[in-house]
Formats: C-alpha cells, sequence, structure tokens
C-alpha cells in the first residue's frame, strides 16, 4: 500500500518540478481537483475493492493447496471456510483499507503536490510519501482496531 | 492591454522585483531582457498569479488581477496564453490529448470539431505527424512547438513567453521566432516575451525592456538598445552578440 503512496509522490512531484501543474493552473483548470482529489477518491475506493479480490484469490489458492493434499471437495472446503470466518472477521478488516486508502492518497497526493528543489525533491516527496504513509497506517490501524473492540467488544 | 505598476516582490530577504512599472499596448510584442535572476520570469508568473506579488497592480484588459477571486481569475486565464521555458507538456498524454485537454475542460466542441482545431493548430506549427506521439518521444524544438500549439489552441488574447528559444540551436531557435511572429500577427495576440536571446527578440519585437537591478532601468525598440553608449547596454548586448556568434559558429 505505502508504495502506491510513494508512486502518486514522484508522479505528482514530477508534474510539480517540470511546471506542468502550473501549466494546468494557467489554462484555467484547477489542478488540485484534477490531479489531487481523483487520486484520493481512487485510492479510498479502490484498495477495499483489491482487498476483498485479494481475499477472494487467497480462499482459490488455499482451496487449491488442499485439493492436492487433502483431496477435498469444494463443498466440503465452502462449508469449512464459512464456518470459521465470521462476519467478524471480514466487514472490519475491509472497512479499514478506505481509511488506509485515503491515507495512501492523501500523504503521495500531498507530498508530490508541495514538492520542490527539482528531482531531488521528487526524490524527497517519493522517500517521504513511503515512510509517513506506513507510520500514518500502523497508527491507524491501532486506532481502528480499539474502536472496533470498543463499539463490539464480542470480535 | 496589459499595465503593471509598482510591483515588488521578493524571496525572503532576497529582493527580485523592486517597483517595476510597464505596460503592454493591445497588439504590441514586448520583449523583456535581463540577466540571470533579474526576476523576468517572475514578472510573468506574477501576471497570471502563478505567483502572488508582495505590492504593486496588476491590470490586465481592465481587470485589476491581484483582486480576483479564483473564478474570475480563471475567465481571465483563459484569455491568457503560456509557454513555460520547459514546454510543460503533460507527459503521461499524447501530444493530441494534450491540445485537447483545455478545449475539453472549457467549451462545448464536438469530437469533430476539437479534432479539425486540433489538426489546424498543428499545421501551424508544421508538426501534423506528431499528433499521436507522446511527449518523451520528441525533440526539444517539437516540444517548444507542441507548448506553442497547446497555448494558441484558445486563441489567447495575451500571449506570454517564458524564454521560447532557450536550448534550441539557431535555426530552430529562429524558425520559432518567426512562428512565434506570424501567430501573434494571423491571431492580433499581445506578447511579452522574456528571452536572453538577441537573435528572437530582433525578430519579434516591437519594443524592449531591460531589467536590473528589480527595475526597469532602459526601454526602447532593439536598435535604440543595441546601439546605446549605456555601459550597461553596451556590455550586455556584446556579450549576448557573442553568444549568439558563437551558437551559430
Amino acid at each position: 500500500m505505502p508504495e502506491e503512496s510513494s508512486g502518486i509522490g514522484a508522479e505528482l512531484g514530477s508534474m510539480r518540478v517540470t511546471e506542468q501543474i502550473d501549466a494546468m493552473e494557467v489554462s484555467a483548470v484547477d489542478p488540485f481537483k484534477y490531479l489531487v482529489v481523483t487520486r484520493i477518491f481512487a485510492c479510498t475506493f479502490i484498495l477495499p475493492i483489491l482487498t476483498v479480490y485479494v481475499i477472494f484469490i487467497a480462499l482459490a489458492g488455499a482451496y487449491i493447496a488442499v485439493v492436492l493434499v487433502q483431496n477435498m471437495t469444494i463443498e466440503y472446503y465452502t462449508n469449512a471456510v464459512l464456518y470459521s470466518v465470521e462476519f467478524g472477521d471480514a466487514i472490519p478488516g475491509v472497512a479499514k483499507t478506505f481509511v488506509f486508502g485515503y491515507i495512501v492518497g492523501l500523504v503521495g497526493s500531498y507530498k508530490g503536490y508541495t514538492a520542490t528543489n527539482g528531482t531531488e525533491g521528487v526524490g524527497r516527496a517519493s522517500t517521504t510519501a513511503v515512510v509517513v504513509s506506513s507510520l500514518m497506517i500502523l497508527i491507524f490501524d491501532m486506532i481502528l482496531v480499539k474502536i472496533t473492540l470498543w463499539l463490539w467488544p464480542t470480535f | 492591454m496589459v499595465e503593471i505598476k509598482n510591483l515588488k516582490k521578493a524571496f525572503n530577504s532576497h529582493i527580485v522585483l523592486d517597483d517595476v512599472s510597464l505596460s503592454v499596448a493591445k497588439g504590441e510584442n514586448l520583449v523583456v531582457f535581463g540577466r540571470s535572476g533579474t526576476g523576468k520570469s517572475v514578472l510573468l508568473k506574477c501576471m497570471v498569479r502563478l505567483m502572488e506579488p508582495d505590492s504593486g497592480k496588476i491590470f490586465i484588459d481592465d481587470k485589476d488581477v491581484l483582486s480576483l477571486n479564483i473564478k474570475e481569475l480563471n475567465e481571465l486565464r483563459k484569455q491568457i496564453g503560456f509557454l513555460f521555458q520547459s514546454a510543460a507538456l503533460y507527459d503521461s498524454m499524447s501530444v493530441r490529448q494534450n491540445l485537447e485537454f483545455p478545449l475539453i475542460r472549457h467549451f462545448n466542441f464536438t469530437p469533430e470539431e476539437r479534432e479539425q482545431k486540433v489538426i489546424s493548430v498543428l499545421e501551424k506549427v508544421s508538426l501534423v505527424e506528431a499528433i499521436d506521439k507522446m511527449p518523451s518521444e520528441l525533440s526539444g524544438g517539437m516540444k517548444k512547438r507542441i507548448g506553442l500549439a497547446r497555448s494558441i489552441i484558445t486563441e489567447p488574447k495575451l500571449m506570454l513567453y517564458d524564454e521560447p528559444t532557450t536550448g534550441l540551436d539557431p535555426i530552430t531557435s529562429k524558425e520559432i521566432s518567426y512562428l512565434i511572429l506570424e501567430l501573434q500577427k494571423s491571431l492580433n495576440m499581445t506578447s511579452v516575451v522574456v528571452t536572453h536571446d538577441l537573435l528572437c527578440a530582433e525578430i519579434i519585437a516591437d519594443r524592449a525592456i531591460v531589467l536590473n537591478e528589480g527595475k526597469v532601468q532602459y526601454e526602447g525598440s532593439i536598435p535604440e538598445l543595441t546601439s546605446s553608449n549605456d555601459p550597461f547596454l553596451k556590455n550586455f548586448f556584446s556579450h549576448e552578440f557573442i553568444k549568439e556568434n558563437n551558437q551559430v559558429n
């Protein structure tokens, strides 16, 4: 996830130092809306979709593994998965990724959009984006777990 | 068309523009000379509020640029073209997408009308064959031409050029200078051109000013300035001539 923040930081930073953002602004297009809002929006909503996608890939991978080793049927596997996985395992985990996506988009965009000092600034924007977003994801993960346990103690 | 009064801009304690006043008549081509770091590009950026000056007034088309809100400013910006020193093409878009960008955002043209406009400006800069290329596939001169095409596609009333020929060989530089003059005449635009290139200025300029120590110190036609006996101007233009001759040789 944080490497996506780094990518956004590098891309927008590069656009900033090569005056592409200035060119957009001077052509009466709001670069903040066009470049920043769209990226934050995309990260916020794509990350949960990717998370669900990855969960299904993992389940399919696990099925292939157990079929090869234990010759399990799909019905038995599906029942075992549904029996073991509870609502509380999936929903908070996926819901948290909305916040993580928002952090990734926000930090990467901010660092890139405010980059200065040429190519050195692009490198710095990219590095600080990955560091800050990693740190913020760790902190917010802890906060969100606490909130989840406070709201639904049975999880 | 453009009137600037007592413009001041400093970066921390370094004063870049110190009481700059100038005016540009409608349809006129004004060239701005000055040594590196004298605030020529800052002056252009202040005119479109890419930078906020510390004090002074800027009027474009009788509108007080510094007192406009963002909506009014964007309306004014639609009438201004800006050619950046690096051309500033959007490198994730093809030439066609670069040219279509302002048309899509500000006008309600049909795809066919947009295509026609794109081809028309590319014909003006003689680069129709580059329509589907990416900026990374273009040479420096081609980038400048496409940048120019993108600036004029909305047919602005005022064009601001930030060193349009810097980094180009003398022949391409001359071609771009004549292209700017031709476009200015055909579209009846007013232009402010920041340049170090005397050859370019000789082709384009109706009038020129020289910025020094943050002020407009000299003003006149190119022959007046280059034939002046003022020690600074003599030194400045002899140096520029040497640079030009070296480039040609």
